[in-house]
């Protein structure tokens, strides 16, 4: 556990592979209603880093570069991902696209293993990180809750971790907690970014509390009715999770315990007689 | 990890009922076409050779020799897509000298939204 207390004042700050960074709120940048509404959203959340992907083109739209453009003048850090590659070896292709094309080495890796739940493939997914982390590249596996896979992956060089919340897309928010705090306890100095499955504020501020360093969600404040106000609620509750982190959170007890003093309590032993 | 141009790994692609897989029939195919393009080439010197590929899955038929001119060909800014190869990478500096033979699948992408 990270036991050294933080100062109350200035917050902890975030260092992913060795980058400083201010924002412990990730946002996607698929989905919105328009490029003006995702660039908005992107500035309302205050976020450091935005994550992008590659895709085909196509000789007739030629747009790619378009919204490359728009993303850079953000001043954000992007982050490409590997969403959709089912096998190691695709992840690892459009992991070299990404980077020639964006010009980082940061990759979200995500290897596919299930289409209706979009469930990391772990075994493609180290298989991956390894090959990769040899080519230079800053993996940001995005992984499950299991502890021995999240160690493999440390093991291969994966700085951080990014395990999901629930599937990509659906909302529910923490679906297996007691998993994610055991994570959490078991890697008390990796940072850990919670990705994927958040679907409300609340949920953010949840995995904020429990000690995670950052989450990245995309659909939750792209399918707001206002994707703007959404993605500030979103910094505000991130935010709030992470000072309650650091302020120290009370033991949960399972005993009422009353928050008045007792002793003084005007008549008291009256009805004794 | 780059293309090299070896051959895929026997049977990786093959089917779960045995038949033979895209890889093994497609490098098959890859070499007959080469050299029946190379032969077309040697007998019409004035005819550009004509090669069929798969560019982002769609089958077209190009005249370009390297996957440099594939991209031109396309219309494509040479800094504003990425490359791949048979499922292999290629970098920007490696299209030039990367020749492209019958059925090669050739990918090529841009910056998108991501989540």
């Amino acid at each position: 556990m990270n036991t050294a207390l933080p100062n109350p004042v200035m917050p902890a700050s975030l260092s992913l592979y060795g980058v400083s960074v201010a924002s412990r709120l990730l946002l996607g940048t698929a989905l919105y209603p328009s490029p003006k509404v995702m660039a908005e959203s992107v500035k309302a959340a205050g976020a450091s880093i935005v994550t992008v992907s590659v895709r085909r083109e196509s000789a007739r739209a030629n747009s790619g570069m378009g919204f490359f453009e728009l993303v850079r003048s953000l001043n954000v850090r992007v982050m490409p991902n590997t969403a959709g590659c089912r096998t190691a070896r695709e992840a690892i292709a459009t992991a070299h696209m990404a980077r020639e094309l964006f010009g980082t080495d940061w990759v979200k890796l995500e290897v596919i293993g299930n289409d209706d739940t979009l469930q990391p493939d772990l075994f493609g997914l180290l298989e991956a990180a390894r090959a990769l982390i040899g080519d230079g590249f800053k993996v940001f596996p995005y992984t499950t809750e299991d502890l021995i896979a999240a160690e493999r992956l440390r093991e291969a060089g994966c700085e951080v971790l990014m395990p999901w919340a629930a599937p990509i897309g659906t909302g529910r928010g923490l679906a297996n907690p007691y998993a994610l705090r055991s994570l959490r306890t078991y890697f008390p100095d990796t940072p850990l970014i919670v990705d994927a499955g958040i679907g409300a504020p609340s949920h953010a501020a949840a995995a904020m509390e429990m000690g995670f360093d950052a989450v990245l969600l995309n659909t939750a404040v792209a399918r707001a009715a206002d994707p703007v106000r959404m993605a500030s609620a979103f910094a505000a509750a991130i935010a709030a999770g992470r000072s309650a982190f650091e302020a120290g959170l009370m033991e949960m007890r399972d005993t009422a315990a009353p928050s008045t003093p007792v002793a003084g309590t005007p008549f008291f032993g009256l009805d004794k007689s | 990890m780059f293309n090299t141009r070896a051959p895929p790994t026997p049977g990786k692609s093959d089917g779960p009922d045995g038949r033979i897989g895209r890889a093994r029939r497609g490098n098959a195919c890859i070499r007959n076409k080469a050299i029946a393009n190379i032969r077309q080439h040697r007998g019409n010197p004035d005819t550009p050779m004509q090669l069929k590929v798969f560019v982002n899955g769609e089958a077209t038929v190009t005249s370009a020799d390297t996957l440099a001119e594939l991209v031109a060909q396309f219309g494509f800014a040479e800094t504003g897509v990425a490359t791949a190869l048979n499922g292999d990478f290629v970098p920007r500096g490696a299209r030039q000298t990367t020749r492209l033979v019958g059925d090669d699948k050739v990918e090529i992408v841009s910056p998108r939204q991501g989540g």
